[in-house]
This record gives C-alpha cells, structure tokens and sequence, in this order.
C-alpha cells in the first residue's frame, strides 16, 4: 500500500477531481450538492448498462447529507437493504435440510427465520455488551467465536441431534454465518469503541456492500475513516465519483475482454479446459495457457470492480476507506500482491490471526515468529474462513466429504502461505532504483505468474475436483504428462 | 521499568519510521498525529518490523497488553503507548 503515497503522473484517465480546490468547495453548496447527485444518478444507470448494481450509492448520498442522523440513516438504509435480500439467511437450504430430516410438516420456515434472526440478534447484543465489561471480557473474542460456531457444526453431526435439534441447531448456524467477521471485529473492537449497540449492529453488513468480509471492518475503523467537516466530506465524495468512473472504465474493458476472449476467438473458459482434461478429452495445452491466463485477467478485473463498487460506495456515504484492489500488477512480491489484490481479506486474516499469533508465539525467534504467524493467517485462517463462507457443503455432503473436498484449497493456502511466509522474510526493503527492467518488470511478471498458476488448485473453488486432477492438470500444462 | 520520554521516544521512531518509508519511496513529510496504518503508508509487515522494535527497545510485552493497532497507528500514539506501558508495567 506504500505506493498509494508515491508520486502521480501528470496526466490521469480520471482526473483527480477531489483535488480541485474549486470543485470541493462547489460540492460543499447547494447547488453542487445537486450536481454531484446528478453525476452519481449518471454513474448508477450507467453502471447498471454493464450489470452492475451502485444503486446503493443513492443511499450512500442521504447517509452523507444526514448529518447528525447519519448513524439512524445507516441502521435503516443497512436494515433495509437486509430485509431486501432475506437477512442472507441461505433459505432454500434450511427447507432441504428440513425435508432431509423429514420434519418440512412439523415447521414453518418463515416463522423459524424470524425467530432465529431475533435470536441471533439478540445474541451478538447480549456479546456485545459483555464484551464491553472488562470483568466479563473474552480475552480471544474470534478464538472463542469460531470455536463456538465449529463446535455448534460438529453437534449437526452427531446422532443425538437427528430430526428437529438438527434443523433448528442449522438454522442458527446459518443465520449467524453471514455476520460471524462482522461480529468478530466489534467484539475485538468492544473494549475501545463505546458506541451504543445498535451502532455497532448497523455496521454488520453495511449498505454500501460486503460479503462475508466486511468492508471496513467495525465501527472503530469507520469512524477514523469518517468525514468530519464539511470539507472532508466533499473531498471524500468526489473520491467515491472518481473510483465509481474508473470502475465502470474498468467493467466496460472487463466486457470487452469476455467478448474478445470468449465471443470472438471461442476460447473456453478454465472450467471447461479442466473439465475436459478430467473427462481425459483435453484440449491443446496452448488453449489451457491462455485460458488460464483469462481467467487470472478476468479474475483481477473482477475483484478490482467488485470492490471498486463497494468502495465507492461507501465514500459516497462519507467514509474514506481505502481501495480493496489496488494496481496489483505494480506487486513486487507475493506479500505485496496478497496486499494489493484483496486488501479487506488480507486485513481480517491479519487482525484476526497474524498479530495475535504474532504477539504471542516464538517471541524469542524473530524468523521463525514472522513465518509461524503468516503461515497461522494465510493458511489455517484462510482455510477456515473458506470453510465457514462454504459451510453449505456439510449440509450438503457431510462434515467428512466437506473437509475432504477443501483438499485442493488446502493446499492452494499451504503453497500461498509458503510463499507469502518466505516473501515476507526475504524482503529487505529496496530503494526505487533498480532499473524498470529488474526492480519493476520482471519481479511484477514472476509474482503474476505464481498467482496465475496457484489459480489451478483454487478455481472453480467446489468440492468436486481432487487436489490430484488439478495437479494432473497442471502437469500436462507443464508438458511432464501428454 | 524506565520512563523514557515522550520526546525521545517521538525522535528515534520518526528517524525508524521515515528510514522505511523512504524505503518505500514515501519521501512525504511525516507529523506526530499523521496516520501510518490507516493511511496505508506502511503495511501489515511494517507494523511487524515496529512491533518488533518497540518490544526491544521499550520492553513491551505486546501479548500482555492485548494488541491493537491503533495504538501503533502514528508516532504520537507510539509514545502515549511507551509512556502508558513504562508507568503501568503490565
């Protein structure tokens, strides 16, 4: 993220409009107010031409102007927005399961949801506040949570819970799911941030965008990324107009990449080449090259918009969150592309496993407590993040199937935190000038080839592929097997 | 434990700090209350590196006082937390 700081060109596809003294003081009157809505009513229809939703972004332009309300507007715009998408409760799920266990008769779904929604919001308050108490504090919040949610997933499994306490004990567990990271970060932020709850709540799954990461992480975090004066907040908007153009720059060349690559030149997509390289019908290895190189392109963009929206977004609303992709191509190393290619995940790996790994094992060896700790969050934590977001699967196909099937994934994360680990110790900080050739270039073509290749034990992330049918896979492209 | 100045504490982890950001090419002027980690001006690794060199320097036993960044998050919060773990050992 360093390299935010450096230097900027001259010229800019996107004109650095949030520098321009005379434009943040025009958005900060009336008159530009209403401009500035009018460019971001443009962005969204122009943005929803390409398929992409910003519509949130009108939400996030009430947010902004709602002044002391602001936290109100974010509880209802957050609620809202919720409610619209069922509260994230994977409800086609819950009535599977429902008629696997054979009590479909015995409930009703809707009824059970709202009643477990109450429940598990209940729960988080009831955490919340205890938290808060130092005499009541966990003293590891996402080490006793994770345990919990794991524990509550082996109780699924055990032949006590058949029928109904199967049901219902899933029913939590999906429930909760969708907000676990969001609850482990205002439980880590509970002894710093003294808001009211209902704050802390309004920020699980903001209005602005998420997934199961959160994009902003807590509240604590929020507000040091807040608008404070009316100043901060014009340049904060015109940073969220400026990433929202550049990401719908960047859609626009996503689709014209699909269309070249797909559309015009029938390239198959990395799925089929490996599908078809299982069914023992490949295709020519050149046709797998470029069809992973595709997806590494396609996948980039992907992330770089997918984010790019969510950032906008939330700027639009007043807070100046970072990107969550950043020039990826620019990484110098595999720590710094992990850094720059998914910025929020890396975080939550960071916060909640690497500095309390770190703060606490092998104090004494400085190597081997670098390594200990990244190998902890780029591995275990990943892993585990992957298998809670999937955790659909152990209904789908038992805990053990579940667990077997993350073998590819498992070892996609062990290969990645090797590497991130040996990166990370091998880095001596370098002054900018070796040469584009040797400072820029090649490291930029070696780590973009490490992560294009790691993409073959990690795409499709499914269950069904075996860690040895993509390996086989990556041998033939390799030219070790025919 | 010693109390070391704020003052002192303040100089040597601009010279540290600016030593690494001029590493990185960040040749921007750096202020007691400018954001390090928040800003995105040093990284997770960096945090590490100044985590490493508190301990040694301070004797803070980071693990005792429950690690949150924000207390590394600018030189001044540096020093309050120098300062804070000299008077209170934990």
């Amino acid at each position: 993220m360093a390299a935010r700081s450096r230097a900027r060109p001259a010229w800019r596809l996107i004109p650095e409009i949030d520098r321009d003294p005379t434009l943040v003081t025009g958005v900060q009157g009336v008159t530009g107010r209403i401009a500035l809505c009018g460019a971001v009513a443009v962005l969204v229809a122009l943005l929803s031409l390409v398929g992409i939703d910003f519509s949130a972004a009108l939400l996030a332009m009430g947010c902004a102007y709602a002044g002391t309300y602001r936290r109100i507007f974010i509880l209802l715009a957050t609620s809202l927005l919720l409610y619209r998408s069922g509260f994230l409760v994977d409800a086609p799920l819950l009535e599977r399961l429902a008629a696997q266990e054979g009590v479909t008769d015995r409930i009703s779904q809707p009824l059970l949801q709202s009643a477990m929604l109450t429940l598990v919001f209940a729960l988080f308050s009831g955490l919340l506040v205890l938290q808060g108490n130092a005499a009541t504090a966990l003293r590891r919040p996402t080490m006793c949570l994770l345990l919990g949610f794991l524990g509550l997933v082996l109780a699924t499994q055990s032949t006590l819970t058949i029928g109904m306490p199967r049901v219902l004990l899933w029913s939590f567990l999906v429930t909760c799911q969708p907000y676990l990271w969001f609850l482990a970060y205002a439980l880590a932020d509970a002894g710093k941030e003294r808001s009211p709850v209902w704050q802390k709540l309004s920020v699980f799954h903001p209005f602005w965008g998420a997934t199961l990461t959160p994009f902003g992480k807590g509240l604590s975090y929020l507000r040091r990324f807040e608008a404070k004066t009316p100043e901060e907040l014009a340049v904060t908007q015109l940073k969220g107009v400026k990433l929202a153009a550049w990401t719908l720059l960047l859609a626009v060349g996503r689709g014209c990449f699909n269309e070249l690559v797909h559309g015009i030149l029938w390239l198959p997509t990395f799925d089929d080449t490996l599908l078809r390289h299982i069914v023992h019908d490949p295709y020519p290895r050149w046709i797998g090259w470029t069809s992973l190189i595709a997806y590494f392109v396609e996948d980039l963009l992907g992330m770089t918009v997918f984010g790019g929206i969510i950032v906008a977004t939330a700027r639009l609303a007043g807070f100046r969150l970072l990107r969550n992709t950043y020039r990826p191509l620019e990484s110098a190393s595999l720590a710094d592309f992990w850094n720059r290619y998914y910025f929020y995940f890396k975080e939550l790996l960071v916060d909640h496993f690497f500095y309390p790994t770190f703060v606490r094992c092998f104090r004494s060896h400085r190597r081997l407590r670098l390594f200990f700790a990244t190998f902890v969050a780029a591995c275990l934590g990943n892993l585990l993040f992957h298998f809670i977001r999937d955790i659909r699967f152990v209904v789908d196909m038992g805990l053990w199937n579940a667990v077997v099937g993350e073998q590819s994934h498992a070892f996609y994360t062990f290969v990645l935190a090797m590497s991130v680990a040996v990166s990370q110790l091998r880095r001596v900080p370098q002054r900018a000038t070796r040469g584009w050739l040797r400072g820029r270039l090649l490291p930029c073509l070696w780590v973009c080839g490490f992560f294009c290749i790691l993409h073959v034990f990690d795409a499709p992330l499914d269950r069904e592929h075996t860690l040895w049918q993509r390996a086989e896979f990556l041998f033939y492209l390799l030219g070790v097997t025919t | 434990m010693t109390v070391v100045p704020a003052s002192e504490v303040k100089s040597r982890m601009r010279s540290y700090i600016m030593q690494r950001l001029l590493m990185k090419g960040d040749g921007a002027p750096l202020h007691d209350d400018d954001l390090l980690f928040s800003s995105g001006r040093l990284d997770s690794l960096d945090a590490v590196e100044l985590i490493m060199s508190v301990e040694t320097d301070y004797g803070i036993n980071f693990s005792d006082l429950g690690f949150d960044l924000t207390r590394l998050d600018s030189i001044s919060a540096i020093a309050r937390l120098v300062e804070q773990s000299s008077v209170e050992p934990a």
